[in-house]
């Protein structure tokens, strides 16, 4: 494949016709189901979780909807398992596992490195295809009946007891764990051998650092998941006593395999949204990140440390006390590295030129949520507070700080930043800011009060409450909150669907971002470069020439259609002129 | 034979022949000394039951089987340290998960007595299998599965 | 900011084997290399968890383990052993060959490799219609026999048959696509297909598979089938 080559000097006015980019180069369906170009594999992956996040949050609207009143509304108590399984389900598996990774990360990391695909682009499409068979799967497991185990498929129940599709769930979720690791055998590979010349690796972008530690995470933990879910099938199916209590087995080993990956999976979902934030926050402040080191190293240490902390979801599993205590203590220890992030993040924005555009507005609200989902996170790493809070909605709302304040809204951060790049269209700026804050206060209005009845006791996965009536003011508060983020959610969907027919046209860059992925067109060519780029200056390097230029609106900006280069002093060059 | 080597440009590293066979040869009398020491009644020494040391002794032979087949077989004695890296994490995290047993090794020392004592406890709160009487087949919870 | 080189033909390069996302030959094989080793990473992560289910409970049930370990077959793990190191031994060499462009002899030794594969299932499904013949399968049928269980419990008897079951039946699964995939080494190195032919590198990443595969055994072969006696005064 060779580089497209647009007609030289036809200046910047009026290009004669559309370029060609990776978007309309080909127009079959083969074309898109054949691909092994990144961007495409990122935009089929962009659509295929939204379904799913859809499908997802019609289950967790149910559970709201159900919970509005104590005695329940519509649901019977098994339907009600069920519905609530089935949103952990889709949400962890097939949502928040690739969301970022597969779509932002897949899009971006080839660009940020100045290659010009990811390492193994067959491999890339057969993970994506992986995805859409585990989900075909988990979808006809839920037509069929659907599974009333809760998302950790806890032994015995699983195995012995529950008379639902726990297997074909199971198969799924196994499913769409081989997907993320080709994903993450794709990005390591990548992220070490097609860098281009001079992108040393202190002069990666931070969502680079970000998703390699993220994969390192799914290459060293997703295998055990998949061995323990498929002991638990073999138990279920044929007898093989692993896991049952009855012959002996330990049904609190399968604990300790099930969170030893869904420990680090969770920073599979939330360390991808600090490489967002990362980006967001040095591009919108026009500073470099401070402490660019710490930040980068913070994400592997984090990486590290989620692997010997598992054992703080079992405080109340009649584990040994004695790991129970030094699961604690080192469980306090990952404060600290995500510690290092948010303060970094705050002091680059200390004394920057922030711009309040839509993407910083979720980076903002990621920081305060983020921050209060991290802090929580602390009582339930103590023993004692945890065994009060086990099973109740303060774990619930901890929970969804984390990931649905950090990951979604840092997932919607970074959509908003990408889309021109990815689209080559604008979204319209003011009502995505009013969006914004409609789902940061949404957000709040749900999960808040779901810490004070989680500190009250209500338990979670209980759908009749009527032996405490006075938690109803809460659980409406939280119904009307969700209804608030569901339209909050939904509203981007409307207009970056409409931004894809009347949006106005990109530039390349129309942030005055810095890094490789705003040097190549919006949206870019196929080959992503119309030449291997050499990196000669440092990671977030903002010029403060340049930026005056951008506040004052003078600065030469990239129109389509133009395969000029701008270097450092706005000069424009020509490719082949030199 | 041709001996230049295919790829353009690069010193890719090729062993010789002769490692390879050095190589199967240890492969092979580990293996012959792993059965047969598997006859061995090793005595206890000190502290340190014999059965022990006859587990140690099989898994270090194993150890280094793996350690000539990695090294040699596999290449990694002449190949990148970003591979060396990988190798050693894998092990590494293995390592790390093996921590799980913590779990059943310390619950013994626990200071409030477990539900061990109970008749028909799953499975043996106390993991002192040294001490532990042997269950029979009389008195472990023996439910027939419907 | 960045700078884009202009030497016309960044990756207009006429070595077909190099595919367009790479520079020349030599990031691509080490971006194969790599790719490889982290898929195996995963492999040893995959097999460990199986691996310390298993030590958890040999360490828990060590006597029943060691009264159920004494049904299996010596002889037979042993000469099983044997066949998969050499059958590795057979992979290096074909490998050798890859790398001296010595077409003959990767034929011969990938046609060695995968007679020795074959010849491990063979054996393996003697052993497996053996186990099943005596009722070991755990279940609902699982044997009472004393003379098959030696005396051991019957719960830990099966805990310990679900793992010979469910890991040396993995390994097999592992020596089944090792089979399948050296099939297609060996035909693409039969009909002389550039995929394989340019390069060693892509022989060298299904050795570097079925190295693995002979590792996994390394292991299960002490832990199965030669377990000490865990007091003194035991018969073996």
């Amino acid at each position: 494949m060779s580089a497209t080559h647009t007609p030289i000097g036809s200046g910047l006015q009026e290009p004669p016709k559309e370029p060609k980019n990776y978007l309309n180069a080909e127009h079959t369906i083969s074309s898109w189901l054949l691909t092994g170009d990144h961007k495409r594999i990122a935009v089929m992956y962009l659509i295929s979780i939204s379904i799913f996040f859809f499908f997802g949050g019609i289950a967790a609207s149910l559970i709201r909807y159900e919970l509005v009143s104590p005695t329940g509304v519509t649901l019977e108590s098994d339907t009600y398992n069920k519905i609530f399984t089935a949103h952990g389900v889709l949400m962890i598996f097939f949502f928040l596992v690739p969301a970022i990774p597969a779509t932002l990360g897949n899009f971006c990391l080839p660009l940020m490195i100045g290659a010009r695909d990811l390492a193994f682009p067959r491999l890339n499409l057969l993970s994506w295809y992986l995805y859409i068979v585990g989900g075909t799967v988990a979808l006809i497991a839920l037509i069929a009946g659907g599974v009333d185990t809760g998302w950790t498929f806890y032994p015995p129940y699983s195995s012995m007891y529950s008379n639902t599709q726990v297997t074909m769930t199971i198969a799924a979720a196994f499913i769409a764990g081989f997907s993320s690791i080709t994903t993450a055998i794709n990005f390591i590979v990548t992220t070490h051998k097609m860098r281009a010349p001079g992108m040393t690796w202190f002069r990666l972008p931070l969502f680079v650092w970000s998703l390699y530690a993220t994969s390192v995470v799914i290459i060293l933990g997703t295998p055990v998941i998949a061995i323990t879910l498929l002991m638990l099938v073999f138990e279920r199916s044929f007898g093989l006593p692993i896991f049952n209590p009855e012959m002996g087995g330990d049904p609190v080993l399968f604990q300790h395999l099930f969170w030893f990956y869904s420990h680090p999976a969770v920073y599979i979902m939330i360390l991808p949204s600090f490489g967002v934030i990362s980006e967001l926050i040095a591009n919108f402040t026009r500073k470099r990140v401070f402490g660019y080191h710490f930040v980068a190293f913070s994400s592997l240490a984090i990486a590290g440390l989620g692997f010997i902390v598992w054992g703080h979801h079992m405080f109340v599993s009649s584990q040994s006390m004695y790991q129970s205590i030094v699961f604690s203590l080192i469980s306090f220890l990952v404060a600290v590295p995500s510690a290092i992030k948010v303060f970094n993040w705050t002091t680059t924005i200390y004394k920057g030129h922030v711009r309040l555009q839509t993407p910083m507005i979720y980076a903002i609200s990621f920081l305060g949520l983020f921050t209060v989902g991290g802090l929580t996170g602390l009582y339930l790493a103590s023993i004692g507070t945890d065994v009060h809070l086990t099973n109740t909605y303060f774990v619930v709302a901890h929970f969804h700080y984390v990931m649905v304040g950090g990951a979604i809204t840092a997932f919607l951060g970074g959509l908003h930043y990408w889309w021109p790049k990815i689209t080559g269209k604008m979204y319209p700026e003011t009502i995505a800011k009013v969006n914004a804050l409609v789902v940061f206060l949404g957000f709040n209005l749900t999960f808040f009060p779901q810490f004070i009845m989680g500190w009250m006791g209500m338990p979670r996965r209980y759908h009749y409450y009527y032996f405490a009536p006075e938690y109803q003011p809460y659980h409406i508060m939280s119904s009307a909150g969700a209804s608030f983020l569901a339209l909050g959610l939904l509203v981007p969907a409307i207009y970056f669907f409409k931004s894809l027919t009347s949006g106005p046209q990109a530039s390349a860059n129309p942030w005055g971002a810095h890094g490789l992925e705003w040097e190549t067109a919006s949206p870019p060519p196929t080959t992503n470069f119309v030449a291997t780029p050499i990196v000669l200056d440092e990671v977030y390097d903002f010029d403060p020439a340049s930026e005056y230029e951008q506040e004052k609106g003078t600065a030469e900006t990239y129109h389509p259609g133009q395969d000029l280069l701008q270097d450092k002093d706005g000069n424009t060059k020509q490719d082949g002129t030199e | 034979m041709a001996t230049t080597p295919l790829t353009s440009g690069g010193d890719h590293h090729i062993t010789p022949v002769s490692v390879y066979i050095k190589t199967i040869l240890a492969l092979v009398v580990l293996m012959v000394l792993t059965v047969w020491a598997s006859y061995w009644e090793i005595p206890d020494m000190g502290p340190i039951q014999g059965n022990w040391l006859a587990n140690i002794l099989a898994l270090g032979i194993a150890v280094t089987k793996a350690l000539l087949v990695i090294m040699f077989f596999m290449g990694v004695k002449h190949a990148s340290s970003l591979t060396r890296i990988w190798v050693a994490a894998g092990f590494v995290v293995l390592g790390v998960m093996y921590f799980i047993a913590a779990d059943h090794l310390t619950r013994k020392f626990e200071v409030v007595p477990g539900w061990n004592e109970k008749e028909g406890s799953a499975l043996p709160r106390v993991f002192d299998p040294l001490n532990a009487k042997q269950p029979s087949e009389v008195d472990t919870n023996v439910r027939p599965r419907q | 900011m960045a700078a884009m080189t202009h030497h016309g033909d960044g990756h207009g390069h006429h070595n077909d084997a190099v595919h367009h996302q790479y520079e020349d030959i030599e990031q691509q094989n080490e971006s194969y290399i790599v790719g490889m080793w982290t898929f195996l990473v995963t492999e040893v992560m995959f097999f460990g968890a199986l691996f310390f289910t298993y030590s958890l409970y040999r360490f828990a049930y060590q006597l029943d383990f060691w009264q159920a370990h004494r049904h299996l077959n010596i002889p037979m793990g042993a000469v099983n052993t044997v066949i998969l190191l050499l059958s590795s031994f057979t992979m290096v060499l074909a490998v050798y060959g890859a790398q001296t462009h010595n077409r003959k002899m990767v034929l011969v030794n990938i046609g060695l490799t995968i007679a020795c594969a074959f010849g491990f299932l063979v054996i393996k499904y003697f052993e497996y219609m053996g186990k099943i013949n005596d009722n070991l399968v755990p279940g609902i049928g699982f044997t009472s026999d004393p003379s098959v269980l030696h005396g051991a419990n019957l719960n830990h008897a099966q805990l310990f048959y679900g793992l010979y079951f469910g890991m040396t039946g993995l390994h097999g699964v592992h020596v089944v696509v090792g089979i399948l995939i050296l099939g297609a080494l060996a035909m693409f190195w039969y009909k002389r297909n550039r995929l394989v032919t340019n390069d060693f590198i892509p022989t060298e990443l299904v050795g570097l598979y079925w190295h693995f595969v002979d590792l996994v055994w390394i292991f299960l072969f002490p832990l199965f089938y030669l377990m000490p006696a865990p007091m003194h005064g035991l018969s073996h």
